[in-house]
This record gives C-alpha cells, sequence and structure tokens, in this order.
C-alpha cells in the first residue's frame, strides 16, 4: 500500500468541492488512518474510522464545517481513491516433503521391536498379544489426539501434560484388562500379556509425543531400540545378544514414556476443562482407530496362522510399513494443493478441477509407490518360494489404501463417514467369513485374507465414492 | 412483567460496562422477572456473573459450538436456497433492506419444522454466496488498482461467519412480556424470532453502536477485502432490521443517536437513557497515593486502545519520571493476543516497572483510588461506567471525545482527542501537577454524577419505558422523562459552585483553513 501524500492530491477530482481538501489533508497527515479510509468499503467505514481518530461531527462542524461526521465520511469517501490492503492469508497448510518419510520411519520402525523382544526374552507370545496391544492402544491414541486438537484450539497447551500421562495409563489399563480377559478366554501366559501392555503403553507415549511435535526427540528416544534390534538382526556391524537387544527395547519405552511425560515436572500443567462436544468428539475417533486395529488385528490374526511360510508375512507387511511416511507426505501435499486452489480459484469450475488434479497426483503416487514395492516383494516371495505373497500383499495394499482414504476424509472433518465405512467393511467382512464357515465348514488363512481382501476393497469404493462429494466442497478445507 | 433480556458476547459470562448494566438493571428492576438469553463463543461456559434471584432461567446460544448436521433434504431444499439467494442478494443490491428482512423471515420459518444449524453449509450456498461477493466490493469508488478479485476461499470463510452469525434466528424464541437486546445484531436475531412467533415488543438498547464497533473491528487487517465488504453489508441490513422492529430504541447517549439515524431507526422511536451509578458505593477518599499515579480500568480489548494508554504514560514519564501507570482489567481468551501486544509495547518503551497489569481489580472503588487521576482512551464508546464511576468517586478524569463521554463529563473532565498520546498525556500532566485543579474538578464530577446519572434514574426510565412498550402507561410520560434527562445533560446544569471551565474545549478552526487542522485537533503536521 502507498500511502498518498497531501502533494499528490492537491488538485482534487471534478466532482469534490476544492474547499475539501482540508479535510482531505487532515486525512492525509496520519498514515495510518490515511490507509483505512482508503481500503473502505463504504462512507460510513469512513464515518467510524474518522471518530475513532478525533473527527466526532462537533469536530466536522466546528473545523471543517460539515453537518456530521457522515458527509465529511462521504466527501473522504468520493475522494480518495479505493487501495486494498492485504489482509493476512488464512495461514496456508504446508506441502508434505521428504522429512514426511522420516516420520514415517518412526512409525514402521517398531515394528522391529517386537520380536526382538520376543527373542530376547524367549517369551512365546499368543497370536493375540499384537490385536490386543495395538488396538486398545490405536483406539484411545485417536481420541487422546482428538481432545488434545480440541484443547489446543481453545489456546490451552497446558492440559498436554495431564492429557499424555492420562494416555500411558489409560492405555496400560485397558490393555491390561483386555490381555487378561483374552489369557482367560484364548489361553496364554504372563509374558503375552506384558507384552501386550508395553505395546500399548509405547504406542499411547509415542502418540503423545508426535502430537507434541517432538519427532526429534522420539527419534532420539528410538535409537537404543533401533541399534539394539538392527544389530541382533544383523544388519549393523555390531554384535549384541538377543538379551540385550530386547533391554534396550525396554529402554527406549521407558524413555518414550518420561519424555512424553516430562511436562509434569514444570507444574505447569491444569486439568483439562472438557466440553460435551469434545467428549463426542474423542468417542467418534476412539471409534475410528478402533476400526483401524480391528482391521489391523484381522490381517494379523490369519497371519499367525502361517508363520514361517517362507517369510510370506515379512514380505507383505513391509511395503505398506515402507510407505507410511509417503502417505503422510501425499495427504499433507494434498491438503495444502486444496487450500492453495482455494486462495486462488475465482469460482467453483477452477477449485473442482485443481482438487481433482491434486486428489489424482496425490493418490496416485502412494498407489504407485505401494504397487511397486507390491511387485518387488511378489517377485522377492516367489524366489524363496514363500507361499501366497500375493494374497497377502493385496490385502495389506488395500488395507493401506482405505487407510489413506479415511485420513484424507478424516482431515475434512467427516469422521462420522469414515465410520460408516468401517461399519459397512466389518459387516462384510463379517459376511464373507460367515459364508465360508457356513460353505467350507472352517476358515483357512486364504480365505480369512481374500475375505479382508474383498471388505476392504468395498471400503475403498464407498470412500472413494464419498471422498468425490467431500473433497470436491471447497467446505471440507 | 416478564422480559427476556438478550445479550451478546457479554453478560453474564464476560466482565465490562454492558454487564455491569445488565445486572444492575436486574437486581434494580425486581421484581420484574427476567430470562436471559446470551450468546455466547463457545459451548459449556460458566457464567462469571451470579444470576440475580429474579433471573428465571439462563438459556445460553452458542454461535461456534458443534451442531448435528441436518437431514439432506434441508439442505437440498429449494426453498432454503431460495431464501439464501434472497438473503445476499439483498445485502448487495441497494435499497434491498426490506428483502433482507423477508428472507430472514423465510428462514425462520423453514427452521420451524426442523434444525437448520448449518443447513446453509452447502456447496450450493457457497455458490450463491460467490456470485453476491461479486457485486459487494466498492465498485461505486475510484480505485488506484484493479478490482478486488473474490475467491473461493473468500466465499468459504464469509459463508462460515454468516451461518455462525445466523444461529441465534434457529434457536428457540424467548417466551415473555417483552425482550430488551442490550445492543443491535445478532441478539436482535432472537428479537425476531420472538416478533415472528409470538408479536413480542422489543426494547433495543445501544451502549456502543453495534454497527460502528463492526466497522471498525472488521478492519482491513481483518479480513480481505471481499469478505468485510460482505459481512459489514450483512451487519448493516441487520442492524438496520432491528431498528425497524424496535418499539423503542435507548442509546446510551444523545451523541449515539445520529448513528442510528444514519441507519434508518425512526426519530421517535430513539430515547437515549443514560446509565447510571449507585452512588452510595462511590464514596470520594481524601487522600491519594505517594507517587503521581494514573489509573486505567476495563476491559483489555481494542476498542478500549491500551497502546495509546501506554503510549500516553510514556510522555507522561517524560517529565514526571517518578509516575506510575495501574491496569485494571482482564483480556477475554479471543484478546488474549491484544494483552500480549500491550505488553510487548509497553516493555518496549521500557515502562515494565512503572506500568502494571494487575488483573481484574478487587475492588473497583480502590482501584479508582489508587491513583491521582483515572482515564479512558477507547476509541468507541456509549456511555462509559469507567468514567462515571469515576466521577462520583471523585477522581478528575481525562477521557478521549467518543460517543457520549463529553456529554457525561460535561466541564467535570478533561476530553482529549482518541488516538492522541501527546494531547492525553498533556492532560494528564496538567492534572498531576496541580492537586487544587484536580480537587475542584473531582468535586464537580461528583456532583455532576449526583444530579444526572444516579441509577435510579436510570432503572426508573427503563421501567417507565417497558410499561409504555407492552401498552402499560402512555406514551407521553416516558417521553417527557427522558426529554427531561437529555436536556440537562444537553444544559450542562451543574452546581454553580462546582463548575470549571478551562481546559475540556477543543479549539476550532474554519472549513476554509486548509493545513493546520492536523495539529489542533490531533498531533502531527501534514505532510
Amino acid at each position: 500500500m502507498t500511502t498518498l501524500s497531501a502533494s499528490e492530491r492537491t488538485e482534487p477530482d471534478t466532482d469534490v468541492d476544492r474547499s475539501d481538501v482540508g479535510l482531505i489533508d487532515w486525512v492525509l497527515s496520519d498514515p495510518q488512518l490515511a490507509v483505512t479510509c482508503s481500503a473502505a468499503v463504504d462512507s460510513l467505514e469512513i464515518a467510524a474510522r474518522l471518530e475513532t481518530h478525533g473527527l466526532s461531527s462537533r469536530v466536522a462542524v466546528d473545523s471543517f464545517g460539515y453537518p456530521d461526521v457522515f458527509t465529511a465520511a462521504n466527501v473522504v469517501y468520493a475522494y480518495l481513491p479505493f487501495e486494498d490492503v492485504e489482509a493476512p492469508a488464512r495461514s496456508a497448510e504446508p506441502m508434505g516433503g521428504p522429512l514426511d518419510l522420516l516420520r514415517g520411519a518412526l512409525y514402521a520402525l517398531p515394528a522391529l521391536f517386537f520380536p526382538v523382544v520376543v527373542n530376547g526374552f524367549s517369551v512365546h507370545p499368543q497370536w493375540w498379544v499384537l490385536p490386543v496391544g495395538l488396538t486398545v492402544a490405536w483406539a484411545i491414541s485417536q481420541a487422546v489426539a482428538a481432545v488434545a486438537w480440541a484443547l489446543r484450539g481453545r489456546g490451552d497447551e497446558r492440559s498436554d501434560s495431564l492429557l499424555a500421562l492420562g494416555s500411558v495409563l489409560v492405555s496400560a489399563a485397558v490393555c491390561l484388562g483386555c490381555a487378561v480377559l483374552a489369557w482367560r478366554e484364548l489361553g496364554g501366559n504372563e509374558a503375552s500379556v506384558v507384552v501386550a501392555v508395553g505395546v500399548a503403553v509405547y504406542i499411547g507415549a509415542a502418540g503423545m509425543l508426535l502430537f507434541q511435535r517432538a519427532e526429534w526427540m522420539l527419534a532420539i528416544c528410538m535409537l537404543p531400540a533401533a541399534v539394539g534390534s538392527l544389530s541382533a538382526v544383523g544388519l549393523l556391524p555390531i554384535t549384541i545378544s538377543h538379551r540385550a537387544a530386547a533391554w534396550t527395547v525396554v529402554a527406549t519405552t521407558a524413555l518414550v514414556v518420561a519424555i512424553a511425560n516430562r511436562h509434569l515436572l514444570s507444574r505447569h500443567w491444569r486439568r483439562p476443562a472438557l466440553h460435551r462436544a469434545d467428549r463426542e468428539r474423542a468417542a467418534q475417533y476412539f471409534l475410528y482407530g478402533l476400526g483401524c486395529g480391528l482391521l489391523t488385528s484381522v490381517f494379523i490374526g490369519f497371519a499367525d496362522e502361517i508363520n514361517g511360510s517362507g517369510g510370506a508375512l515379512v514380505i507383505a507387511v513391509w511395503p505398506l510399513l515402507l510407505t507410511l511416511g509417503l502417505m503422510e507426505w501425499q495427504l499433507r501435499s494434498f491438503r495444502s494443493r486444496a487450500t492453495a486452489a482455494m486462495a486462488t480459484s475465482p469460482d467453483l469450475t477452477c477449485f473442482g478441477h485443481r482438487i481433482r488434479a491434486a486428489f489424482r497426483r496425490s493418490m496416485g503416487t502412494y498407489v504407485a509407490a505401494l504397487a511397486g514395492l507390491s511387485v518387488v516383494g511378489v517377485v522377492i516371495g516367489s524366489a524363496r518360494h514363500a507361499s501366497m505373497v500375493p494374497l497377502l500383499l493385496a490385502a495389506v495394499g488395500a488395507l493401506g489404501v482405505s487407510f489413506f482414504l479415511a485420513l484424507l476424509l478424516g482431515t475434512t472433518g467427516r469422521i462420522s463417514l469414515v465410520l460408516a465405512c468401517w461399519g459397512a467393511t466389518f459387516a462384510i467382512l463379517g459376511a464373507t467369513l460367515a459364508a465360508t464357515e457356513v460353505v467350507r465348514g472352517h476358515i483357512t488363512p486364504s480365505a480369512g485374507f481374500t475375505a479382508l481382501l474383498v471388505s476392504t476393497g468395498a471400503s475403498i469404493v464407498i470412500m472413494a465414492a464419498l471422498s468425490r462429494r467431500v473433497l470436491m466442497s471447497p467446505l471440507s478445507y | 412483567m416478564d422480559i427476556a433480556l438478550l445479550s451478546e458476547g457479554t453478560y453474564p459470562y464476560h466482565p465490562g460496562g454492558v454487564s455491569v448494566w445488565c445486572d444492575q438493571l436486574i437486581r434494580g428492576l425486581a421484581p420484574h422477572r427476567f430470562t436471559v438469553h446470551a450468546i455466547i463463543g463457545g459451548a459449556d461456559h460458566d457464567p462469571t456473573w451470579e444470576l440475580p434471584d429474579n433471573v428465571d432461567a439462563l438459556h445460553s446460544i452458542p454461535l461456534w459450538g458443534p451442531a448435528p448436521r441436518p437431514k439432506r433434504s434441508v439442505r437440498n431444499s429449494a426453498e432454503l436456497r431460495g431464501a439464501f439467494e434472497q438473503l445476499t442478494t439483498s445485502m448487495v443490491e441497494p435499497d434491498h433492506e426490506a428483502s433482507f428482512l423477508d428472507a430472514l423471515h423465510q428462514l425462520f420459518a423453514l427452521s420451524q419444522d426442523t434444525s437448520m444449524v448449518g443447513a446453509l453449509r452447502t456447496p450450493e450456498s457457497l455458490g450463491i454466496l460467490l456470485e453476491a461477493m461479486r457485486k459487494a466490493g466498492p465498485q461505486d469508488r475510484a480505485s488506484n488498482g484493479d478490482p478486488v478479485p473474490v475467491t473461493v476461499s473468500d466465499a468459504g470463510l464469509a459463508l462460515e461467519l454468516i451461518e455462525h452469525q445466523l444461529r441465534p434466528l434457529f434457536a428457540p424464541p424467548p417466551e415473555a412480556d417483552l425482550c430488551h437486546a442490550t445492543a443491535n445484531g445478532l441478539s436482535v436475531l432472537l428479537a425476531l424470532a420472538a416478533h415472528w412467533s409470538r408479536n413480542t415488543p422489543l426494547v433495543l438498547s445501544e451502549h456502543g453502536i453495534y454497527l460502528r464497533e463492526r466497522y471498525l473491528s472488521y478492519g482491513p487487517k481483518a479480513y480481505s477485502t471481499p469478505v468485510r465488504s460482505i459481512m459489514l453489508r450483512f451487519f448493516k441490513r441487520l442492524t438496520w432490521a432491528g431498528y425497524q422492529i424496535a418499539n423503542a430504541i435507548a442509546p446510551g447517549s444523545e451523541y449515539n443517536r445520529q448513528w442510528l439515524e444514519a441507519n434508518g431507526a425512526a426519530p421517535e422511536r430513539i430515547h437515549p437513557i443514560y446509565n447510571g451509578v449507585d452512588a452510595a458505593n462511590f464514596i470520594t477518599s481524601h487522600s491519594e497515593p505517594d507517587v503521581p499515579t494514573l489509573v486505567w480500568l476495563g476491559r483489555i480489548d481494542p476498542l478500549k486502545d491500551v497502546e495509546t494508554l501506554i503510549r500516553s504514560f510514556a510522555k507522561v514519564r517524560e517529565a514526571l519520571p517518578a509516575a506510575r501507570l495501574r491496569i485494571f482489567g482482564t483480556a477475554s481468551a479471543e484478546n488474549q493476543s491484544y494483552l500480549d501486544r500491550c505488553v510487548a509495547l509497553r516493555d518496549a518503551l521500557d515502562l515494565a516497572g512503572a506500568a502494571t497489569f494487575e488483573g481484574r481489580a478487587a475492588s473497583v472503588l480502590d482501584a479508582y483510588h489508587a491513583g491521582h487521576v483515572v482515564l479512558l482512551t477507547s476509541i468507541s464508546e456509549g456511555f462509559p461506567y469507567t468514567l462515571i464511576e469515576a466521577m462520583a468517586a471523585g477522581k478528575p478524569t481525562v477521557s478521549t471525545d467518543v460517543g457520549g463521554v463529553r456529554e457525561a463529563t460535561g466541564d467535570a473532565g478533561l476530553v482529549v482527542p482518541p488516538q492522541n498520546p501527546e494531547k492525553t498525556a498533556e492532560a494528564c500532566l496538567v492534572l498531576l501537577s496541580d492537586p487544587m485543579l484536580r480537587q475542584t474538578i473531582g468535586h464537580a464530577a461528583r456532583a455532576r454524577i449526583l444530579s444526572m446519572f444516579t441509577l435510579e434514574q436510570s432503572l426508573a426510565i427503563f421501567g417507565d419505558l417497558y410499561r409504555e412498550v407492552t401498552g402499560r402507561i402512555s406514551s407521553a410520560l416516558v417521553l417527557k422523562r427522558d426529554q427531561d434527562q437529555s436536556r440537562r445533560v444537553r444544559d450542562g446544569r451543574v452546581p454553580p459552585s462546582s463548575r470549571w471551565t478551562g481546559y475540556s474545549e477543543l479549539p476550532t478552526v474554519s472549513r476554509a483553513r486548509t493545513r493546520p487542522t492536523g495539529d489542533i485537533v490531533k498531533s502531527g503536521s501534514p505532510s
């Protein structure tokens, strides 16, 4: 904005009386007033501005000879040309980038820790350990994150501390209850319960660190377990015993829990003031996390039955784990392109074109990467004569795509649509498994994976259809 | 009589002058029964005011709380689309005020069958608003650049704002003999609902001027021009609607009458009613602090211009290095950043030890007596309590020439132009350096309050106005009563012994003078 000086305005427009120059000079003598008057959308706005700078109606009469401040404002409105002031842009969402791949590594690396603990401590965990730990932690950490974001939205950062502690304690307590129940109903041992609780506690604490944007702290905390685990599986040139490696995982878990709760020491914390809406939102995100956890658990449950079949499970899981960072990258980039499209599109048609292009780009990149890694998996599986690798990869890939779509819908605030999709997915999964049971009398792993593939495929179709309308609406961003 | 008191962002959830006024009004007008309908930002707040016994219920209407998503059939209905299109068109077409009111009525009628909260959040509504926004810019004005483009983002933000602002229209209508809105604007949506459902009469108070304050808060740095333009048109039409349905309009000062009339209020419905103080609560004190001390008391809010207060104090300190400034008041959550800005300014001016932010005053009277002079630096006011309370406590005041300030002070206080630290500091120094002058002005101020602005007078006028509007007494009596008060204020009738004239008048210049106006009315010379 360039401010007009009085000298630039010594010759007013023809429709302005020359005696108005005194008023205009007075306005221009104050740069701030000149800017706001030039940017005014009507003369009443100028009247309000003039009053706040001392030009009341009384002054308008006594000093300038106008009947009131409104007449003076009309003169200013007619005389000063409009000049826009650049308003602060709505904060544009940042694009994703390669750094997100590192963030993805933080999600993927713990997959190594589990076998290291199992081998190192020579425990014989039951198949339900990971499903219970993962599902409980996923559901609770989603609920806690929803509450934490709501509190952040209200400028409340002091509640983070108790939320972090609450997340860890609740995850531990709920997981303990579920694990004991599973032990009684499905068989097992104390070690299974302990490992399940450990998994839940780790995920709950790590989730809080991610919410606190403390990725670097999480990475540092993970160093002992990462070094220990990679050494134990022979991927590092140093040798370490399995037991020592297992202890590094325990140390990492303790570190993550301690660092996530570091704000408790500052005493700068308070009890979160939760509204009814917060609780409802937390419940929705709890169900969302529960759905994600249960779908993953179905896969783990059937995978347990084929464990040892040429490493098929490991081959099938890694494409998904390796693309978690890419998923985050593409999600952030999509949202960034969407908000940029809003800020620059003059109409809905233009916005529609741009959002479709952004969606194709993000989803295409993710699916291409997942497919590429899956092809590599098929080749490796074939070389190692592992069974069912293509089916496993297809099921895992379908899970990945459905999680990506769910995240896209979730970030637009339409978590209820995702819950409906999860509902449909489980209905289809249940129906398919029940039909298999009726027809064949039992459910083989391959039938289980096929049912999972069919149901997640259906959820992809449903979410893609919903995404079309939701993502195309500017009101979603 | 059952009265529905309609508030927006004030009573009983927030401190401030309007909330003080509401509390006094309700308590003072017992045995009338009140229900309070409070429009608030988010959901689930706790009131900060203890509700008097004659309040039967408190209904909160959150603007920004989450709402259930209306049915698809409602969101996609042709009636809704038609009503919204009429609403937006009437905002941008000249002389379509009545059409705006009619569109609100249609939206209200639709809300009688189903929940309408959130129903306008559809791509179709966005498209309609986008079209209207293209016509809403200052197109009748010469421009130094290209027309400001309207983007989908602008329309999205404006739709979000309008959708939330309209929510009070869809709340259950107040059930009472009378609605009393504490301000124009969103409270009027509740009054409109009561008017259309039960033909409930409305008394409309205007302390500050709602529309003027919207113009100030929707400034160029707050939103883009297209968003400001459409939102201000929305508020302009809405306040016009408020003036049309109000049976009586009660601005807090005579000065503010002109804004009402400029926006369509019928002059015969305007009855200025001044705020009053309970003088028994504001006794004088003969003692003063040891060091020269200025006191400011109020809500930390951009409209109160605390930044000018701090800049003025910096200039006072140049002449009186021992001077102190004590700032009593709190900032709401949305004004926390403004408070931070003020604290940063204080620190940048190296006033950290001398100017103190002391939070909410435990005792308002003690706060006034904690200084030699009480300041008011607002850029917009109705009839400020800080000023009349300080005057009642016998304190000399320096206040900005906004709203009804001159009517409050008369000759019994110094008045300076707003946003002018030099003049404000100069006035403070005049008072700080002259104990006799402080005493004289303090006595005159208290005498003026006792004769003109007592709570008893204010309540009596409102009581009569209620009865008149509901047809229980003749309007002539009310008219005579508030005309009497206005005349006394205009005439400046205060006891001769306490009259003081010497500083408060601003010099005037003739219209023919083209340059020197700036340094008389305000600081700084024209370039």
